[in-house]
């Protein structure tokens, strides 16, 4: 059971993430005092509240699930030192033709051709938005930040340019709705929209951890995060390992459309999905990048969003929206806080 | 530049002048009017004085992604003070504040705590987005908008001092970077950090003061919005702050060109409005995306020609 003990990087990586929940605990509590609440009741009213109510660990599930997608997305692109904050229009990107494809398809298609037809209509789309990123990055070396911004909002305004002349009925902002055969189950916690999409997460989370840790590919992408001339030395194509990271990263993202169209619209609607692509980077730091990591944080963080709305007699919904943006900062702040006081140490014992 | 590029940005402007030949005259001449230059011309405010914030910050050797952060909160605290005090100026003065404190943080983190500046910046946005929600809700019952206020700045831009202060600043920002001790002392913390050291100045302190004067700066460009419309509404940065740093990158950490950059974005902004008012065939939702589309462009062919400061994002 040796890849079970964890390494002192390992260590150290846990160290920071409980670190940045526990600073994001303390501050949440300070917000919720200065509204006039009591932390204690606050945290112990969404726990319980959360716990007892199926339809609420549906709706924690439901977010959890597009969260971990795109958290992943970005936890690969950090891990070959790209920062992907693309998610939103990957996401997008992977709706509309998510939900195009499965409109097209007939309506007596089976099953089992038309959810991967789907799945890979939509890992497709965002993917290619990310191969796009990645090869302005490392062909023109425009930064991908910048890019990933631009994209988010040339994607947005092409989704409601195809939305209003093609896809709305009637006046709203639905298409049609895709065939049955492309419909992804409810789980049915409580008449939730949690769904089987959950699966296409958790086999995401564990092919990623997989590749990552056990074979070439993943030892090459954490080479070129690492220390790129290092790895251009050892003979890794860097601009390759950009560019199809970051195809994979934007698959990833695009891959949420599971959950929002499959899973629980059965349609396109604008602006579905929106939100979660931004959060997904909350997720792959609080996650420290680590596929695992990144599913318990979206969990964490889709408890915490999911917790903000059953609260909100106690206090405003903008507290935990705030926190999100907290966890963030504590996350940054954590890292190299712990890896200093382990450098401080090292310092001492010689 | 390179034959190849020349003719790549030949190709881009030759489409652009093709769209605009297309157009019937009418059309063209509501697009380029005094009107739409004066619509412009306040549009660009707050896009250049967030880049010339920037630009200093980022000169200084310091990644500057949390420009949207500083134009929500001084958008935000601006309308706060002047709700509080009837006076806008005040709320000018209260929105530089916001940006200079919200500076301040980012500099704690970057550079005392040795935080990854890209991520403080972007949690900088996330934290400004939810946290100016809940700062309304926490004075004003309510999460979306302030209240409306009767104490706003004029409409006419040269009655508006944030106008004024965006010119001095696009004046003067090149010209202190280039010819003052504190902008000599500025640019060898971002490229020669070990210059300055050896002199015995300290360029993590340079880059604090450039840190605050950008945040100052991008915070009045928030004040503008906010003051301008008369109320704070979530999320009204819209997304500024990032086009800012943008024009910065592609202007090549140059404050006089990137300011030229963003107006140029305003135009182009400020031009859409007036076409959708006019009509015409380009669909509704694709128009406001030339911006986008452009600076995308332009920074993939232009390339990583010019340098950024060498020491950029490094402590």
């Amino acid at each position: 059971m040796g890849f079970l003990r964890p390494s002192d990087d390992a260590k150290r990586e846990l160290q920071a993430a409980l670190v940045a929940l526990l600073a994001s605990i303390a501050i949440g509590s300070v917000l919720m005092l200065l509204v006039g609440a009591s932390p204690g009741r606050v945290w112990w009213a969404m726990i319980e509240r959360t716990a007892g109510d199926p339809s609420q660990i549906g709706l924690v599930l439901y977010k959890a699930t597009g969260l971990a997608l795109c958290g992943l997305s970005v936890a690969l692109a950090l891990d070959a030192g790209l920062f992907n904050i693309g998610g939103e229009g990957q996401l997008t990107a992977g709706v509309l033709v998510c939900a195009v494809v499965g409109t097209a398809l007939p309506e007596s298609t089976p099953a089992i051709v038309a959810i991967p037809v789907c799945l890979l209509a939509a890992a497709l789309a965002g993917g290619a938005v990310g191969t796009l990123i990645g090869l302005f990055r490392a062909t023109r070396g425009a930064h991908e930040v910048i890019t990933s911004i631009m994209f988010n909002a040339i994607v947005a305004g092409f989704a409601a340019w195809i939305g209003y002349e093609w896809l709305y009925r009637n006046g709203t902002t639905t298409g049609a709705l895709i065939a049955d055969g492309a419909w992804l189950p409810q789980i049915g916690l409580g008449g939730s929209s949690a769904n089987a999409s959950l699966l296409v997460a958790l086999a995401a989370v564990a092919g990623l951890w997989w590749v990552r840790s056990r074979t070439t590919w993943g030892m090459a992408w954490r080479a070129v995060g690492r220390d790129p001339e290092a790895a251009r030395t050892a003979g890794i194509s860097v601009a390759r390992v950009q560019i199809l990271v970051m195809t994979a990263s934007g698959a990833l993202a695009g891959l949420a459309a599971a959950n929002f169209v499959m899973g629980h619209k059965h349609a396109y609607e604008g602006g579905l999905g929106a939100g979660t692509g931004f959060l997904g980077i909350s997720a792959a730091l609080l996650g420290r990048t680590h596929p695992i990591g990144v599913l318990i944080a979206s969990l964490l963080l889709a408890f915490l969003s999911a917790g903000g709305l059953v609260v909100r007699d106690l206090v405003p919904k903008e507290l935990t929206e705030m926190l999100q943006g907290v966890v963030v900062l504590a996350v940054a702040a954590a890292g190299p806080w712990v890896a200093s006081r382990a450098g401080a140490q090292k310092v001492r014992i010689a | 530049m390179t034959t190849r590029k020349l003719v790549w940005l030949g190709v881009i402007l030759g489409a652009l002048a093709l769209v605009l030949v297309v157009q019937p005259w009418d059309v063209l001449a509501a697009v380029f009017s005094l009107g739409v230059l004066a619509q412009a011309l306040k549009t660009a405010i707050p896009y250049v004085l967030a880049a010339l914030g920037g630009a200093i910050t980022e000169r200084s050797g310091v990644v500057d992604l949390a420009l949207e952060a500083k134009l929500l909160f001084g958008a935000l605290v601006a309308i706060i003070v002047t709700l509080a005090f009837g006076s806008p100026y005040l709320g000018i003065l209260g929105g530089m504040l916001a940006g200079m404190a919200t500076a301040w943080v980012q500099l704690f983190f970057a550079l005392r705590l040795g935080a990854d500046q890209v991520i403080v910046g972007v949690a900088l946005n996330l934290l400004a987005l939810g946290g100016t929600r809940f700062v309304l809700q926490l004075v004003y019952g309510e999460g979306s908008n302030s209240p409306v206020s009767q104490a706003k700045l004029p409409s006419n831009l040269v009655a508006n001092p944030i106008f004024w202060l965006a010119v001095l600043a696009t004046i003067a920002v090149p010209i202190a970077l280039a010819r003052t001790r504190w902008g000599l002392r500025l640019r060898a913390a971002g490229d020669r950090p070990d210059a300055l050291v050896s002199v015995g100045a300290s360029p993590e302190r340079a880059r604090m003061w450039a840190g605050l004067v950008g945040g100052a700066l991008a915070g009045a460009g928030g004040a503008h919005l906010s003051l301008t419309l008369g109320s704070f509404v979530a999320d009204m940065a819209g997304g500024r702050g990032y086009m800012a740093l943008a024009m910065v990158i592609l202007a090549g950490w140059r404050p006089a060109w990137a300011a030229l950059a963003c107006f140029g974005v305003a135009f182009a902004i400020a031009a859409n409005v007036q076409l959708q008012l006019v009509g015409t065939a380009i669909p509704r939702q694709l128009a406001p995306l030339l911006p986008y589309v452009l600076t995308l462009g332009i920074l993939v062919i232009a390339g990583s020609k010019r340098r950024p400061p060498r020491s950029l994002g490094k402590l």
